[in-house]
């Protein structure tokens, strides 16, 4: 039998013994064989791409990492009550520490929020700071329950509260952790349409020494604040007072912070000349998130506030803190009935997420008299 | 045409019978190649291409922390160590310590070429403002870039002299690292260079001001005469491309072809982070540069920014958990909820050095355990470490003598003398500790010599250390080894009281012929010792050349 080598025959052996000699070759030494692999990595080269869970947390990261720039997804409340809301928000820096920032934004209970504030860069060598703001809020169902301590729940009534505020603030720190600060607002509200639409003119001045590591979240420290407002109706000034509100934090870390006991106080007492009142709608209240946990938002007004609150907290992790709370407070008609008797009380238990200088997140069951209530928030409580 | 097809079909399955086979079929490559032990590593292909990228701080850290990244295979030997288990010079790492004798002089120099940046004006290239560590880039005035970074306020050496002093202790261990220097910065030096940029937290970037300058400058510590104290760091040779992740390969880098997780030198990093209490041992702290050298391009890969190390946190001191958990450790977290507090971590407890020349570290570190120490976030390479990659570490920690840590804590220049002493006393109380947790941890026969007559003659790394006594005896088993199928056939064995023992007759004299000799040693407090390293020995016109070593297979 006689085999005819075709070409493709000659073709085929000869790339058969070439592969062969070829791979031997390349075994022949330890340097030649990291060779071959770095030449065949050479064939496949592509530059990184990050995967989309990198992308997300990427962005993610930014929007945490400080403030935005541009165009941002606002998260917040608009009025206490109000539920959660969302709605965008476009930060503008310019001059080296300024920004306009302004957000636009819905409740779930349809309240709604256009604010926008410009703050002026630092002055001073970044003593003075210089804000302007404006805000348009609309708070559609606003719970009333009279006035007083002793108000019961099933007179819960609502009332819709617009108020329209256009102001500028100036904020002056001397040597740290001091802060002194004014302000001069316009506020013009309107109560259910037909209702009450006083104007203000308000001016502010507050003294404050903040030593906490930072406002919006802290293990130890203190901050301790004293406002006063002057609330001077624009329409013969019958509904023109003044308002003086004192405001305690104490934070005690204990083993490291293993343990941290909060404690707060805060009173405020409001002063009226002749016949002039203090509205119902800007009296000083007890109840919600950040006050008398166990009771609904504003469930307790009148013309002064007492708030005590006391705090358990513990630290199973560097971005979760637990804590368990009491809070009790009253509101009187008088600052002399601002004392311990007939306060009210609610206990609850709430576990806040944040970063090492700001809580994005806290949620909180308390129990008052009235009931269990949920609480969730994005703002610390002190 | 079919005939001649089929003819092609079976013309070809004799050629492969015959001659192709060992080529196509799975021939198994011989053990050893005729240059091993390679003892430096070579980037063969043109990296000229390479693309700077921007390693994602967050998704970094957030990746890290949850999921495990890289080769999910467990319990992989290190894939870049020579046949003699030992890591070869390359673009990441240089032998020196426990390779080459190191003297305090030689440790003080480290990388340095010169004395730090030149005097005269300092031209601003670009400032760091992340809102934490200020930091400026600028040109001297010979036209070489450094990079400037300060104490924070109230810890006047701690954040800097820490940076030089661990930068000598890594570059000693054998890593590329950056020429840092202690310097002294007077605020009319500094000039706005053209061009000069910043971004400011929370704002675009943007040309830089004199009064960002002044900014930053605040968050510094001043010297009472007005001037700042600094480390300068000089700018690596070659074009940086980013830093280097812990798992993977970089996909643009063709000579990058075993992933980090595997390199031994970055899994030993983790025993030196834990050494050095390197709590800040991330991603974003390295840096590759394409270094081109006669003609040839090739990524040099570097660790950087030693500023979180010791008892410096960088911009404050250290916190008391840093170095005993992960940033974020959910399996803890359910337990810390349901204990109301009761459940009390070590870290709250354990008694601390404070110091504002160095910060805050923990007070006696004679029971130092390295298992137990961790990083801020977990680093993959760190997580592969075997024992005997921890191993390897120990035997490069061992050879830093008190001398020679002493002589790298003192160019931190940290101005506290009582400090310093503290600081060296704690670094050599954790290099013990680490050797006496990593040496006797598994069998520490190493550096296995074969004399022609069959003199066969080791070290016991934990005995040499002096963290372990001498066992009570070796016991060696001598084989032939076919290096072409890999199979040993016995020859005999012999054992010895001490760590020279005479081969049994019979080993092959050929030249070319290879001797595979499995120690072991007997000793009642380390049952781990049983189980035999393995030496392979060839034979060469001069006796025995050692060519392979495994202490784990």
């Amino acid at each position: 039998m006689t085999i005819r080598l075709s070409r493709l025959s000659i073709i085929a052996i000869g790339l058969v013994l070439t592969m062969g000699a070829a791979r031997a070759e390349a075994r022949q030494s330890r340097e030649e064989e990291l060779a071959q692999a770095q030449a065949e990595k050479a064939k496949a080269l592509h530059p990184y791409e990050p995967n989309a869970a990198e992308r997300v947390i990427a962005k993610a990261g930014r929007a945490l990492a400080g403030p935005p720039s541009g165009f941002y997804p606002w998260l917040g409340t608009v009025y206490s009550g109000g539920l959660f809301a969302l709605g965008p928000g476009y930060r503008h820096p310019f001059g080296g520490g300024g920004a306009l920032d302004a957000q636009a934004a819905v409740s779930l209970r349809g309240y709604t929020l256009l604010r926008t504030t410009v703050l002026a860069p630092p002055l001073a060598g970044e003593h003075v700071r210089v804000s302007f703001y404006g805000e348009v809020i609309d708070a559609k169902q606003v719970g009333f329950y009279g006035i007083g301590n002793e108000t019961v729940e099933e007179s819960r009534v609502t009332y819709r509260y617009e108020p329209r505020t256009a102001g500028a603030r100036l904020t002056f720190t001397p040597v740290k952790p001091v802060e002194l600060g004014a302000a001069v607002s316009y506020i013009d509200i309107t109560i259910n349409e037909t209702g009450p639409a006083p104007n203000y003119l308000l001016t502010e001045a507050h003294a404050a020494v903040d030593w906490r590591d930072t406002p919006g979240y802290s293990r130890r420290g203190g901050y301790y604040r004293v406002d006063w407002s002057n609330y001077d109706d624009q329409n013969g000034g019958l509904l023109s007072y003044r308002q003086l509100q004192g405001d305690v934090r104490q934070l005690i870390p204990i083993l490291r912070a293993n343990w941290v006991i909060a404690l707060r106080a805060t009173t405020s007492l409001t002063y009226t000349s002749g016949d002039s009142q203090v509205p119902f709608f800007l009296m000083p209240y007890l109840g919600g998130g950040s006050t008398l946990r166990g009771y609904r938002s504003r469930r307790f007004r009148d013309r002064n506030r007492l708030l005590l609150t006391a705090e358990y907290r513990w630290t199973p992790s560097h971005f979760v803190d637990m804590a368990v709370f009491h809070d009790m407070g009253k509101v009187a008609a008088t600052s002399a009935e601002l004392n311990l008797s007939d306060l009210h009380h609610s206990t609850g238990i709430g576990i806040r997420f944040h970063t090492p200088a700001a809580t994005f997140f806290r949620v909180e069951a308390a129990r008052g008299t009235e009931g269990l209530k949920l609480i969730f928030a994005f703002s610390p409580i002190g | 045409m079919r005939r001649v097809i089929r003819a092609t079909v079976a013309l070809l399955a004799v050629v492969a019978t015959l001659g192709g086979a060992p080529a196509l079929t799975a021939q198994p490559k011989p053990k050893f190649f005729a240059d091993d032990p390679v003892w430096r590593e070579v980037d063969t292909q043109d990296a000229s291409k390479v693309a700077r990228w921007n390693i994602d701080l967050a998704s970094d850290l957030v990746l890290n922390l949850f999921v495990k990244l890289g080769d999910p295979a467990a319990d992989v030997r290190a894939r870049n160590v020579n046949t003699v288990d030992e890591v070869p010079d390359s673009s990441w790492y240089t032998n020196r310590a426990g390779r080459t004798a190191l003297t305090p002089a030689a440790i003080a120099t480290g990388p340095d070429t010169g004395g730090g940046p030149a005097a005269g004006v300092w031209s601003i290239t670009s400032a760091k403002s992340d809102g934490i560590t200020p930091g400026f880039t600028i040109m001297d005035a010979t036209g070489v870039r450094w990079f400037l970074k300060f104490d924070p306020p109230g810890y006047r050496g701690m954040a800097t002299g820490t940076e030089v002093a661990v930068t000598k202790l890594m570059w000693a261990l054998g890593y590329h690292v950056p020429e840092n220097h202690i310097a002294v910065l007077r605020p009319e030096q500094l000039a706005l260079g053209a061009g000069a940029k910043i971004t400011p937290v929370g704002e675009p970037e943007r040309a830089m001001r004199i009064d960002d300058v002044k900014h930053l400058l605040k968050r510094a510590d001043r010297e009472p005469d007005g001037s700042y104290r600094i480390v300068a760091s000089r700018g690596l040779e070659g074009r940086p491309v980013g830093g280097f992740r812990f798992y993977d390969t970089r996909p643009d880098d063709p000579n990058d072809v075993v992933p980090h997780e595997h390199r031994r030198e970055l899994r030993g990093y983790g025993v030196f982070s834990a050494w050095l209490n390197h709590v800040d041992a991330k991603a974003i702290n390295s840096l590759d540069t394409v270094v081109t050298d006669n003609g040839r391009s090739f990524v040099r890969h570097h660790l950087i920014d030693f500023g979180s190390t010791l008892g410096s946190g960088g911009v404050a001191p250290r916190e008391e958990w840093e170095g005993f958990e992960y940033m974020a450790e959910p399996k803890d977290i359910g337990k810390g909820i349901v204990s109301f507090g009761a459940y009390v971590k070590p870290w709250r407890t354990v008694e601390v050095y404070r110091s504002p020349a160095i910060g805050t570290l923990v007070r006696d570190n004679t029971n130092f355990n390295p298992d137990l120490w961790r990083a801020r976030v977990p680093n993959q390479a760190f997580l592969r470490a075997r024992a005997d990659d921890k191993f390897w570490a120990a035997t490069r920690l061992a050879a830093l003598s008190d001398d020679l840590i002493r002589a790298a804590v003192k160019t931190g220049q940290f101005g506290n003398d009582e400090a310093e002493q503290f600081l060296v006393k704690a670094l050599c109380e954790r290099r013990d500790a680490i050797l006496r947790a990593y040496l006797p941890a598994i069998n520490p026969i190493s550096m296995p010599v074969l004399s022609p007559d069959g003199v066969l003659t080791f070290a016991n790394a934990a005995v040499a250390a002096g963290v372990a006594p001498a066992p009570a005896s070796y016991h060696a088993v001598f084989s032939s080894f076919d290096n072409a199928t890999r199979d040993s056939r016995r020859i005999g064995d012999a054992t010895s009281t001490t760590t020279e023992i005479r081969a049994p007759a019979g080993l092959p004299s050929a030249s070319g012929s290879y001797l595979h000799v499995e120690i072991s040693a007997t000793s009642a407090g380390h049952p781990s010792w049983a189980t035999p390293v393995h030496a392979y020995f060839k034979r060469t016109a001069n006796g025995w050349t050692l060519v392979g070593f495994e202490r784990l297979q």
